[in-house]
């Protein structure tokens, strides 16, 4: 019925149709649930493995933390949760509705696809990398705010103009900017929600995706060794080593880079270029770091989240999907004409979902899809994608380019100012 | 019905048991900035220190936390509360009981000890004041025989701090 890509129905061993004993109150309907398993609706019940490297291709269920060949996904956002897990969120007497652990959509309800495929994999993985470049942005934030009170002990003029909005920056927990792209996001739900991806497509150009962000940190990396070699010259030496960059589209990136300070949330591959920078200056000066980070990150990023806001598990990891989202939704309306298809139209068009999922949980979707958000470049799907990844490779490029630019100019002035109020 | 009978309390904390110990280590490899768990060798009782985060009222200032977990966890909230002297907060009371939503009726099992610290610390930082909640010696008052925080009915109005 429900049932995509042609998946039989195999069988599963009959001891794997009822709970293996995780939990104490297994107060379920074991035949309904041995036909939900039979009937593909449901993960079977394997035991999970203490850690993955026992078998190749385990997936974590985020509530035991147990590894499963094969998980079930919320509807509401994707997340998995094995089914003795899945069984304890829904006590069978309750009369309210169940939240959904990980996103408190109301109505929670799961479906089963069989294993991940290897797009979600890799998709996964690129979403980790980002979770972890995010986390030593921090680590770096946190080291230049401590150098910086370090030096305003030290000296008492205010010579450092850029520590200022980092600071507020800082101490913002506002929710303004991530209600308002919840509700675009619903917009943009609905629309792509009609626009058709074949799957063995996205999976290509997925792969190529994630190759270039690799390639593009070991090319930054390297760049910026011969940045600071050539500290002087920078803007002019760095410029010429791009691979002809035209002068709109340098314009083109450095805006980018600096949406987070107006337009609130925004990550994606710019700030990749953003960490390794940072990283390979090695011992940093202040300076140097509070001007790359108005540049290359968004303040609402390092912002805790309310408390009493219903937060879930991954608070920080659900910031950087919206950033993500932002960020895609920016790159959509840019590339004008190549974006057409966003990652978030490859769930609903994949036609798993019909019917099943109630109407209501739909604005809740929005806020925290993380297998959705993804890299802006998966879903195009008319663009041959040759063209299309080339293309994004060389605004990677320009951006590395735009952000050392940016990165050396402030750090410049700023010497200069410290050097005359030294004197 | 084979199954439902053997699944004992042995079976149950293993589940608990397994999900801290990998806390523990995801924790140990990557604490959470701002914390530092005590090392002790009871994996149901965690000693964590708080510090203020830099800019903020409690900047500096370290604080501990108390995190028990019952052989429930995760389906069960950890008990958290501050130990003395619990910092001043119109959302702490002085015998270390927070009022936090995720705490209590909003917990669920995907939150992490780390999660919660985050959390925790995050209502320090947007405090604006350092003071009592305002029925604080009521509250305490009720609490003498030793209660647990999880068995208040606890009323969360306020979602600005």
């Amino acid at each position: 019925m429900g049932n995509k890509l042609g998946r039989k129905r195999h069988m599963v061993d009959d001891k794997y149709t009822k709970p293996q004993g995780l939990y104490q109150n297994n107060d379920v309907n074991q035949k309904k649930l041995r036909k939900l398993i039979l009937g593909s609706k449901l993960a079977p019940c394997y035991s999970g493995y203490d850690d993955s490297s026992a078998v190749h291709d385990l997936e974590e269920c985020p509530i035991c933390f147990l590894h499963y060949p094969s998980l079930n996904r919320s509807t509401c956002c994707m997340k998995g949760i094995c089914t003795e897990c899945f069984l304890q969120m829904q006590p069978p007497h309750s009369s309210r509705p169940t939240q959904c652990p990980f996103c408190k959509t109301s109505n929670y309800a799961v479906e089963y696809k069989g294993m991940k495929s290897k797009e979600e994999r890799g998709k996964e993985q690129l979403e980790e990398q980002r979770v972890i470049e995010a986390k030593i942005r921090m680590q770096q934030k946190e080291y230049q705010e401590q150098e910086k009170n370090l030096q305003k002990r030290q000296e008492v003029h205010p010579s450092n103009m850029l520590t200022v909005p980092g600071e507020i920056e800082y101490r913002d927990p506002s929710n303004n900017s991530c209600s308002v792209i919840a509700d675009e996001q619903l917009d943009q739900q609905v629309s792509l929600a009609d626009i058709e991806t074949p799957m063995n497509h996205r999976n290509y150009e997925f792969d190529t995706d994630l190759e270039e962000i690799m390639i593009m940190e070991a090319i930054t990396l390297s760049m910026q060794e011969h940045n600071n070699s050539h500290r002087d010259s920078v803007t002019k030496g760095s410029a010429s080593s791009a691979p002809s960059p035209s002068e709109d589209s340098t314009v083109h990136m450095m805006t980018q880079g600096e949406m987070p300070s107006t337009g609130g949330l925004a990550y994606g591959d710019p700030t990749t270029v953003g960490v390794n920078q940072l990283v390979s200056h090695g011992p940093l000066n202040s300076d140097d770091v509070s001007s790359s980070f108005s540049l290359t990150t968004s303040p609402h990023l390092f912002c805790f989240p309310t408390a009493n806001e219903n937060s879930v598990g991954d608070i920080t990891q659900m910031n950087w999907i919206e950033a993500l989202r932002a960020i895609d939704r920016k790159q959509h309306v840019d590339d004008d004409g190549s974006g057409m298809t966003e990652a978030g139209a490859s769930y609903s068009s994949s036609g798993v979902v019909p019917g099943s999922i109630p109407t209501e949980a739909s604005p809740l979707h929005v806020g925290s899809i993380p297998t959705e958000a993804s890299p802006s470049h998966v879903g195009a799907s008319i663009i041959p994608s040759e063209y299309f990844s080339r293309q994004s490779f060389e605004e990677q490029m320009m951006l590395a380019i735009a952000l050392s630019l940016a990165d050396s100019h402030p750090s410049q002035v700023n010497r200069e100012q410290i050097g005359s109020s030294n004197k | 019905m084979t199954s439902s009978s053997s699944p004992s309390r042995k079976t149950l904390s293993k589940i608990a048991t397994n999900r801290l110990q990998k806390e523990l280590m995801e924790w140990q490899l990557d604490p959470p900035c701002g914390f530092t768990h005590r090392v002790s060798d009871n994996l149901y009782r965690w000693i964590i220190d708080v510090i203020g985060a830099p800019s903020t009222l409690y900047a500096g200032e370290t604080y501990q936390l108390q995190v028990d977990f019952s052989d429930h966890y995760p389906m069960d909230a950890p008990q958290v509360i501050f130990l003395h002297p619990a910092p001043l907060h119109p959302h702490i009371y002085s015998n270390g009981h927070i009022c936090l939503d995720i705490l209590y009726d909003s917990w669920s099992p995907a939150m992490t000890v780390g999660s919660v610290c985050i959390s925790i610390l995050s209502m320090l930082s947007s405090s604006t004041a350092k003071q009592r909640p305002a029925d604080n010696d009521r509250y305490v008052k009720n609490c003498r025989n030793g209660r647990s925080p999880k068995e208040t009915r606890w009323w969360f109005h306020d979602d600005k701090v």
